[in-house]
């Protein structure tokens, strides 16, 4: 059964706040958070802390007729404030409008998107038992330690349920809740003469308590947990691999993290004006950008980490195929940059909190190639001899050839107008040794439109829980995507692992 | 105080009257009013009350949709319990806590767990009065933001004139009261403001201004020059053929910054050095092991004035101050808090932000390091720091915005991969430092391998 709103208490505040609107000749879109959370942390055994919060406030975003637009927040949700706020919003953007400042009007030419509410049905926090929640983490730390000799293992577990209002002055009235959930293991081998310190972790995210107590969960955390640790003990002495240009083999969350780092932002519409896949400030749809195996896709998946039904202006979000078999066909739009990028509209704002301005951004991203080959090997359990095997058989990796395995992604970072992107992993196999050699990790740098076209190929079905944190414009909201179980890149002089000269 | 007319806040409760009435309703749980609930025997807390103003140019725009001029209002906190069964609680405060507070207190009891090392409340201390107000900004915030608009409209037009094509700018004003109150008796209430502004050029290279004050005369003109001077430098497309040996490598300040932050004080917290999860154990510290070159240290420093890391007292009452973290390379004491002050048996670490100090004769400026560079690189940013794993040492990143320095001088960028460990660097007697007058910490010269790419 969906969860009732917390939200919904708060229709006497946005009326007052849409009316002043209507009586001060402006538009206003109201956007109240009101949010709950709690966060365990077990640290080699003790209970470290239990942290409890909850956050409730509006932003109120009001342009004028003109188009001039300002912004205010309070963390007071009443008719009273709401009426103040509207108010102050018009003064400031009347004020800025003798600076000169810029217009925008689309919101002006948008329909309503009506009265609707999106509650899904996953556990409160009500409903979730502090006792059965410190119990499992406890007994999951305990359980980690015992992977490896002299482990220092840090486990956390948090739960977030979100629950938004989105209203527009053309009636717009939608509520809807975000909800989160996270498990993971953080580990720690020290340092010894002859060895250096090493830190690993294994996560598993979701939407709710059920990704720690949950059996599915917890047995893909635990698998994650162990191929962790032994990746550890094995890296403290591991050497480093030579820096250059090689052909590769990255797992799905790598492969998340070139779609996210090297692709999604590029495809997103506030930038187009100075990103690798726009002309003139207009997206290069039609053009052929990759491998024409390669289709890019990003959408929001009901429990999923990213979860994103409704973007935080009110519009329906959008499935959209950025990429299909290679050529570029749509971007990542909101309202307010997608006819200036050329673009329809696909509700892909996001914000952090009701404090934040939305901007356009991803939610689940994958990437998926035409004819994977089957490897039906579960993913965690893909060790990189069976995986050098399965590319050897399928005539991904050739005698002789050089290949280097990159495993476990530890995040990224890009920048679109270049169309650089760098990104990190865990560790690093060497493929082309009779046994794959474990290699220290190094950074996996590049041309975007170059990695896009060196794809050769992927194996396995595709999992698309890589979960991460995505820090544009200064505000952290959840990501997450995927691909096949491995993506095959082609060497390519404008794909780069760093290392030794 | 009275508020002008176009005043932007939108507060309707007096802060002070909710700080009061919170402690009268943790008094009545002291006294046991809620008979259903343990008594609670300790707590502290802190309430940040705060305004903001902020305004933006976003590709060239000035105050559009990504960036219009906007006015925020919050009230924020933390609480920490202590229940007369020694059961803990931590949860944050907002403004509904008061009106919600049976809600919350039922729901903070059910949340309260067996700390092993709670600390105790601590008894109130001296606290000193570091400069961390300005008045004008409080006058910002409340109203006026013509200030911010000249600002971005000057760097603008000057940026705009000097063959740079896309201007991102921001000006940002804060002021905030903050409450600190304890069981013990501790009841502290000061005001702080902050004060920003930044400007990039073409997403290329950007500087700004960051206090507790308002900039002085000649600041704007001053980033702005810098800003132009890096910006044309770092357009010209130069060449470098690395050392296999390793190459002399210089990182500028913020860049020296995102290293030590990242391989030296994130070892240094007490929760992770206690836990085994960082690169210095706490036998290290116990023995003042040798872990930087011994002209090198590392101090928290709370009492600069205006600056952001300025601070009178943690939440916790934990005095501001000046602490050495590492002195003459070797290591002092972890960053405590009263939890792990009590575990580790070091005492908690005074409040401050963290400062790199080197035992020098005479300070050498960056120009003049730049200059004794017959071969090497100057590096102005970095792609993936955060990606790394502070506590190996080792370190793999992209540094896509770097300066050819050959003879003493810069000439064009190349994109460059640094690797190396930096532990290894910090011992290096070839390391070292170099100093801007506008930077806190030193630029710092080290040698690593190189590969660039082409």
């Amino acid at each position: 059964m969906p969860k009732t709103l917390r939200v919904e208490k708060y229709s006497a505040a946005l009326a007052a706040l849409t009316k002043r609107a209507a009586e001060l000749g402006v538009y206003a879109i109201g956007r109240v958070q009101d949010g709950q959370g709690r966060s365990l942390s077990i640290n080699n055994g003790r209970l470290e802390s239990i942290n409890t919060g909850s956050v409730v406030g509006i932003g109120v975003q009001v342009f004028t007729k003109e188009g001039y637009t300002s912004f205010v927040s309070s963390d007071q949700v009443t008719p009273e404030v709401c009426r103040k706020l509207v108010e102050t919003a018009a003064r400031l953007a009347k004020s800025a409008s003798g600076f000169g400042t810029e217009t925008n009007q689309a919101v002006f030419e948008i329909e309503s998107n009506g009265i609707q509410t999106l509650a899904t049905d996953y556990k409160t926090l009500a409903e979730t038992n502090y006792d059965a929640q410190v119990k499992e983490l406890q007994e999951a730390n305990a359980r980690t330690k015992g992977y490896g000799n002299n482990l220092s293992v840090r486990s956390r577990h948090s739960v977030s349920d979100a629950h938004w209002r989105i209203v527009r002055s053309d009636g717009t009235d939608i509520s809807f809740d975000l909800p989160t959930g996270l498990a993971s293991h953080y580990l720690t081998i020290p340092g010894g003469p002859g060895s250096q310190a090493v830190s690993v972790g294994a996560t598993v995210s979701g939407p709710d308590s059920s990704v720690l107590l949950g059996p599915e969960y917890q047995e893909r955390l635990e698998l994650r947990t162990k191929k962790a640790a032994g990746l550890a003990q094995q890296l403290t002495t591991a050497p480093k691999v030579k820096g250059g240009h090689y052909k590769l083999v990255i797992d799905y969350a790598l492969a998340k993290g070139l779609a996210h780092e090297a692709f999604g932002h590029a495809s997103e519409s506030d930038g187009m004006e100075t990103s690798i896949l726009g002309k003139g400030g207009k997206m290069r749809i039609g053009e052929k950008m990759g491998a024409e195996i390669v289709t890019i896709t990003d959408g929001s998946i009901q429990g999923d980490y990213a979860y994103q039904p409704i973007s935080a202006n009110g519009m329906p979000r959008q499935t959209v195929e950025i990429m299909k078999e290679g050529v570029l066909m749509a971007g990542l739009a909101d309202i307010f940059s997608a006819s200036r990028a050329g673009l329809s509209i696909s509700g892909a704002e996001r914000i952090e909190g009701y404090r934040n301005l939305p901007i356009p951004r991803m939610t689940n991203i994958r990437i998926t190639v035409k004819d994977p080959v089957p490897f039906e090997t579960r993913f965690e359990e893909v060790t990189p001899a069976e995986l050098q095997s399965k590319l050897q058989e399928s005539g991904f990796l050739k005698e002789g050839e050089q290949m280097l395995y990159l495993a476990g992604y530890t995040g990224g970072q890009v920048m679109p107008k270049e169309g650089d992107f760098v990104f990190n992993c865990v560790a690093i196999y060497d493929l082309s040794q009779p046994e794959p050699l474990l290699c220290q990790p190094a950074i996996f740098s590049g041309k975007v439109l170059s990695a896009l076209n060196s794809i050769l190929g992927g194996l396995g079905p595709l999992y698309l829980d890589a979960q991460g944190t995505c820090g544009k414009g200064g505000q952290s909201v959840p990501s997450s995507g995927g691909s096949h179980s491995f993506i095959v890149v082609d060497r390519n002089d404008n794909v780069f692992i760093g290392g030794e000269a | 105080m009275s508020r002008p007319d176009n005043d932007f806040t939108t507060q309707q409760v007096d802060e002070n009257d909710y700080i009061e009435r919170l402690v009268e309703l943790i008094r009545k749980a002291e006294r046991g009013e809620w008979p259903q609930l343990p008594k609670i025997v300790g707590w502290r807390m802190t309430v940040y009350d705060g305004e903001s103003v902020t305004l933006s140019i976003v590709d060239n725009k000035l105050g559009d949709v990504y960036g219009p001029p906007t006015a925020r209002s919050s009230l924020s906190g933390g609480i920490y319990l202590i229940w007369e069964d020694n059961k803990r609680t931590n949860s944050s405060l907002d403004r509904r806590t008061l009106d919600e507070f049976e809600e919350r207190l039922l729901e903070w009891r059910l949340s309260a767990f067996d700390e092993e090392y709670g600390p105790a409340i601590l008894e109130p201390q001296t606290y000193p009065e570091v400069p961390i107000f300005d008045e004008k900004i409080k006058t910002l915030v409340e109203g006026d933001t013509t200030l911010f608009f000249q600002i971005l409209q000057q760097g603008y037009k000057e940026l705009r004139a000097s063959e740079i094509e896309f201007v991102d700018a921001r000006a940002s004003a804060g002021s905030q009261t903050n409450y600190i109150r304890n069981s013990k008796g501790l009841d502290v209430s000061f005001d702080s403001t902050s004060f920003s502004f930044s400007f990039s050029a073409d997403r290329i290279y950007g500087n700004g201004y960051s206090k507790r004050r308002i900039y002085p005369e000649g600041e704007v003109e001053r980033v702005l020059e810098d800003i132009k001077v890096t910006t044309a430098l770092l357009k010209k497309a130069g060449k470098y053929t690395p050392n296999p040996a390793g190459d002399r490598v210089i990182l500028q300040p913020g860049i020296a910054g995102s290293f030590w932050n990242t391989y030296v004080l994130s070892n240094i917290y007490g929760s992770a050095v206690a836990n085994g999860q960082a690169a210095f154990k706490l036998d290290d510290f116990k023995q003042g092991k040798q872990i930087l070159r011994s002209d090198m240290n590392l101090v928290l420093d709370g009492l600069r004035p205006y600056e952001l890391s300025a601070s009178r007292l943690t939440g916790e009452g934990i005095p501001g101050g000046r602490a050495a973290l590492v002195n003459q390379g070797k290591l002092v004491t972890p960053i405590l808090d009263l939890k792990y002050a009590g575990i580790t048996g070091f005492p908690p670490t005074l409040s401050g932000g963290s400062f790199i100090e080197i035992d020098e004769p005479e300070k050498t400026s960056l120009e003049d390091l730049i200059k004794r560079v017959d071969k090497g690189l100057l590096v102005y940013s970095l792609l993936g720091m955060h990606t790394q794993d502070g506590t190996s040492g080792r370190y793999s990143v992209g540094a896509p915005r770097t300066l050819v320095v050959e003879g003493g001088e810069l000439k064009g960028k190349v994109k460059a991969t640094l690797s190396g460990n930096f532990f290894d660097n910090l011992k290096d007697e070839r390391t070292a430092f170099a100093w801007d007058p506008y930077e806190d910490n030193p630029a710092m010269e080290m040698i690593c391998q190189v590969i660039i790419e082409e």
